[in-house]
């Protein structure tokens, strides 16, 4: 219990780091920016292929292996740059972190220092830890389907654990990658109760869990407003070709009594009465032909509506990837900084902090 | 010191205190077990109604036939979820708000300081819990607040809803601590918890944020596992209340405006 009180002593002491270093907030900055650049340039560019896709027909099924794969590969470039960019970020924040905890004071130049330093290993221990998910994968599968799938939310929360100060190690302890995993392991074992209760407060506000939760309430929202626009498309008379029920019959003109209950009929002025007076040649029934240039102008105008929606959806979620990416910013540098706190003390008593005043 | 390491220093002495006394926890599962029999007996009540009634001329009856029809089920309905759960609430939430003043003061707390909060506060909690579901009626049913809500979720991915939450919590959360910690009536506590929510914002964000974010992850996890969840969830959910109620009290009794602390720093 004495180890696990001192959690709270470990958080005063990061965040009186954190107050005087503030310099650790602009490269975080800088990343959200540039996630949301992220996303804005995805979005168009997915914007501008589907629209070249429709473009020449109304079809989708012009599409070609070729141009697929190249999208594919595009998303996965996509992703590999998005890494080495989180890993670059990630390197020199957590450089500057450990020169704020153990000299007081970051400058800018760690940044690019912690960058030059250990980048290289940052990015192999990622990739060590995706080979050994890889290798270990049947093993997760199997604890996880006898566990009765308990296993597969609490075997990832048990390996961040012992793997958690990994990062920290090669930085704090300046050694190479495995010797720095060992430390990680021996750290996590020596104190596992106090520290898996840290990192249980570190997952709380930095895990996506929450991040879900969030989104979870945004997607209900979203979905109900498309479901009661799906609904009220459904029941409105405006465009009889967006009706559930509607299938153009493209081969051959309609008869009279298909006629009746066509939806060219149901929007017209025409009586029953008034028909049976009418030579059938006389009778205004649209063709097929007719039908199906209505078909494509409603489809043109519903695909312009949706690009626009798009458009307007990508502006949303590149503002929103930055507003969050902000306020996630102040929990990464503060559980950052607190890792280092307390590989640093190792679960001793530290010295009480200076009095300061509380503002009136 | 200032004011994060008083809210730190409150979280560890409340965690200390906790592990002393754990028979803090106890009045808030049995809290749990009456709502869960309350519920059951609702579900009883309605299904010996749907067994006896005839409902067959229900389809072509007015609007009053009806009512008439469902009379006992919503007077029931209105008893049992109206009345007797909120009543039994709040006489267990003054009760346990008992307790934790004691605790901090004496650092032990007894079923007679239960009981003692019990009698002593339980109806000015009950009238203050109506004045802020009033209060908060009246800001929900004023459009233009819910839309800036709901606008500002949506650009942040959900955040902009746990921080209104947050509000809510900050700003009419710590009403019914300042009653029972200073002995005030309802209206003046909730003047006081508003006042005290303006003055120190930034702590009670740490608090109850701390309380929602490790709340619903430790319930998550508890949730995949079998058999805990289903059990384990709500008794976990209540203690973690209790514990984040117990550092509100402590962080409220350290720095409100009577105690020497507050006038050194």
């Amino acid at each position: 219990m004495a180890k696990v009180l001192l959690i709270f002593d470990y958080l005063k002491e990061a965040f009186g780091v954190n107050r005087k270093n503030k310099l650790l907030y602009r490269p975080q900055v800088l990343l959200a920016v540039l996630k949301a650049l992220t996303v804005l340039s995805g979005g168009m560019l997915i914007y501008f292929y589907v629209s070249g896709m429709l473009g020449t027909d109304l079809g989708l099924d012009n599409y070609s292996f070729s141009s697929l794969l190249s999208a594919f590969l595009v998303i996965i470039i996509a992703f590999i740059l998005f890494w080495v960019v989180s890993a670059v970020f990630q390197s020199g924040l957590y450089y500057m972190y450990n020169r704020s905890v153990m000299t007081g004071e970051a400058r800018a130049s760690d940044f690019s220092y912690g960058i030059r330093q250990y980048l290289f290993k940052f990015l192999a221990i990622d990739l060590l830890t995706l080979l050994a998910w890889i290798v270990f994968l049947p093993l997760y599968l199997i604890i996880g389907l006898f566990t009765l799938f308990s296993g597969f939310t609490i075997v990832p929360v048990f390996v961040s654990i012992f793997l958690g100060m990994w990062k920290v190690s090669i930085i704090s302890d300046e050694c190479s990658i495995f010797t720095a995993l060992k430390n990680s392991f021996k750290f996590a074992g020596k104190f596992f109760a106090a520290y898996s209760v840290f990192m249980l407060i570190v997952f709380a506000f930095t895990s996506p869990v929450q991040k879900a939760e969030g989104i979870r309430i945004v997607a209900d929202l979203v979905s109900t407003a498309i479901d009661s626009i799906k609904d009220e498309k459904a029941t409105t008379p405006d465009n009889p070709f967006l009706t559930p029920d509607f299938e153009p019959d493209s081969s051959l003109n309609y008869q009279f009594d298909t006629y009746l209950d066509s939806p060219a009929y149901k929007y017209s002025n025409i009586e029953p009465s008034d028909i049976s007076s009418y030579d059938m040649d006389l009778v205004p029934y649209r063709t097929s032909l007719d039908l199906k240039d209505s078909t494509t102008d409603s489809m043109n105008s519903f695909l312009e509506v949706m690009g626009i929606l798009f458009i307007m959806g990508v502006a949303a979620l590149s503002i929103g990837t930055f507003l969050s990416s902000l306020i996630k910013m102040i929990f990464d540098v503060f559980f950052g900084l607190a890792m280092f706190v307390v590989y640093k003390n190792k679960f001793q008593i530290i010295a009480p902090e200076q009095s300061e005043e509380v503002p009136k | 010191m200032n004011l994060f390491s008083i809210t730190m220093d409150s979280f560890k002495e409340s965690m200390q205190l906790s592990a002393r006394n754990m028979k803090i926890f106890i009045p808030s599962i049995v809290s749990l077990v009456i709502n869960v029999i309350a519920v059951l007996a609702f579900i009883v009540i309605l299904i010996w109604f749907i067994a006896v009634s005839d409902f067959s001329e229900l389809p072509d009856s007015d609007f009053i036939s009806v009512l008439r029809a469902t009379l006992p089920l919503t007077i029931s309905g209105l008893f049992i979820f109206g009345i007797a759960i909120p009543t039994v609430y709040t006489m267990i939430e003054a009760g346990i708000l008992g307790m934790l003043k004691a605790v901090i003061q004496t650092g032990k707390a007894s079923a007679d300081d239960f009981f003692n909060g019990l009698k002593k506060y339980w109806f000015p909690i009950f009238i203050g819990l109506g004045i802020v579901g009033i209060i908060l009626l009246v800001l929900l049913l004023s459009i233009l607040p819910v839309v800036l809500v709901i606008l500002a979720g949506v650009l942040t991915f959900g955040w902009a809803f746990i921080f209104s939450g947050l509000l809510i919590n900050i700003y009419f959360g710590v009403w019914a601590t300042i009653l029972v910690a200073d002995d005030r009536g309802a209206w003046q506590a909730i003047k006081q918890g508003f006042s005290f929510g303006n003055r120190f914002f930034w702590p009670l964000i740490i608090i109850f944020l701390s309380s929602v974010f490790i709340t619903n992850y430790i319930l998550n996890l508890a949730g995949s596992i079998p058999f805990v969840g289903l059990l384990g969830i709500p008794v976990i959910a209540s203690i973690m209340s209790t514990y984040f109620k117990l550092v509100v009290m402590k962080f409220y009794l350290t720095v409100r405006p009577e105690n020497s602390l507050s006038q050194t720093v």
